[in-house]
């Protein structure tokens, strides 16, 4: 199979200023995405860490052709694929433009474009070895089993309200009434401060439909952390908190995901309430901050955020809302979830 | 050759165990050397463990590493020979924002 090398090349009222390599470090987020969705089918075993054999190849862009690239299409086990377009890399471009500020190529703030190049190379350059490992040998990371509890995807969604707009074939999501009411209450005892917390949960396997489904179980309130008005600082204490709670609650839950709040009303209270109707505040959003939060502590393919905000509905009231998002093609961002209404409710319908 | 530290403890290195605070990741890091300090042993393992060491904006991240053993946090001046023992669990803890801004 032809081996190739991706570079991402960066252009500026149509002048090439240059080209930044992609190394295999930068395809983590979708080789994890990808390896999930070969679990989620039973092709892949339920581990974590494993490193599948991945295969990559460019999908070229279907007007200008190679080297240009539309999308990298990523094949495992199964087979499974995916194909992970150019956007994939926005943060990337984003990082590697500040060596042509430095350059004098490119200004400070100022835009710019980028779009994917790849050449054939030699088969040592494939991206296949993705363990990013200088010392070989020194470090190596460890598989261990994904927990699963075997349960009917029927049974479990049954009386469960859709909510939220869901991607084409992404797993689905529960979360308890209760999770949330819960977390609204915190958003509003925490008025015009961001507030938070830790989401655990459980996964559950489907065997006969071949499908997983993340089932939130509750949310940690996070102690120890550092609210000011449009920033929550979780500390290394809050991690340490959080582990207790797990332990003390003795269930085997792992942490899915976390959740906090974007108090909006709160934030644009003494603003002109012209402005709310176009305030990107007063709507749903998932800040870079929030991203690389996401990315550092909940790189799972199945985490999920919970933001819980404010928006300025038809330019009239303020309305409280909940998004979810999670992992898609290695990247963030929002996606459906279902809500299983309070226990007694349940009862009551049956 | 060794030195006074290589023959009291057997062996100038140590291997560890180094999870990330969802526990769902696990890197096994062999031959660390005792003689490193906290803080060097965190430099070297954050790209292991595909954790960056600044933000986009190039700010340095604060990271803790909590000693599962001992239940308390490491400080970055003590060195691995002192504080760790082979086969030490140390989870890496990180100081990080959220927000709008």
């Amino acid at each position: 199979m032809r081996r190739f090398r991706y570079l991402l090349e960066l252009l500026h009222n149509g002048d090439v200023l240059g080209r930044h390599p992609v190394t295999p470090d930068n395809f983590a987020p979708a080789l994890e995405w990808l390896s999930f969705q070969a679990m989620r089918s039973g092709a892949l075993p339920l581990e974590l860490g494993a490193h599948p054999e991945i295969e990559y190849a460019p999908v070229w862009d279907a007007q200008r052709g190679e080297p240009y690239v539309e999308a990298i299409r990523l094949t495992t086990t199964g087979p499974t694929e995916g194909d992970i377009p150019a956007v994939y890399f926005s943060r990337l471009a984003e990082e590697a433009s500040a060596t042509f500020v430095t350059e004098g190529k490119l200004k400070q703030g100022e835009l710019f474009r980028f779009r994917v190049v790849a050449f054939g190379c030699a088969e040592e350059a494939d991206h296949g070895d993705v363990s990013g490992n200088g010392d070989a040998g020194a470090f190596e990371e460890v598989p261990q089993p994904l927990a699963c509890e075997e349960s009917r995807l029927e049974a479990l969604l049954d009386h469960a309200e859709v909510r939220g707009t869901a991607q084409p074939g992404e797993m689905p999501v529960l979360i308890p009434q209760r999770v949330l009411d819960e977390a609204e209450a915190l958003k509003r005892e925490a008025g015009g401060l961001e507030t938070g917390g830790i989401l655990l949960g459980r996964l559950h396997r489907d065997s006969e439909r071949r499908e997983l489904c993340l089932e939130v179980t509750t949310q940690i309130p996070a102690r120890h952390t550092e609210a000011r008005e449009m920033r929550l600082t979780f500390t290394a204490d809050t991690w340490t908190s959080v582990r207790a709670a797990i332990e003390l609650r003795g269930n085997d839950e792992l942490q899915i995901g976390w959740w906090h709040t974007h108090p909006a009303r709160e934030w644009c209270k003494d603003c002109d309430p012209e402005r709310w109707k176009t305030c990107p505040l007063a709507r749903s959003f998932f800040s870079p901050e929030d991203k690389k939060l996401h990315q550092m502590i909940f790189p799972r393919a199945y985490s999920v955020a919970l933001v819980l905000g404010d928006h300025y509905r038809d330019g009239e009231a303020w309305e409280a809302f909940h998004a979810v998002y999670g992992w898609d093609r290695g990247m963030v961002s929002q996606r459906g979830y279902h809500v299983a209404a309070a226990p007694k409710a349940r009862n009551e319908a049956m | 050759m060794t030195n006074d530290r290589e023959q009291k403890n057997g062996s100038a290195t140590v291997t560890l165990e180094v999870t990330d605070v969802s526990r769902q990741k696990l890197v096994r890091a062999r031959k660390v050397s005792r003689d490193a300090s906290v803080s060097e042993l965190v430099r070297d393992i954050l790209p292991q463990m595909r954790l960056p060491a600044t933000s986009g904006r190039g700010e340095p991240y604060t990271y803790h590493v909590r000693l599962e053993r001992e239940g308390r946090h490491l400080h970055g001046s003590e060195r691995v020979g002192d504080a760790l023992q082979e086969n030490d669990r140390i989870v890496l803890q990180p100081n990080i924002d959220a927000g709008a801004r």
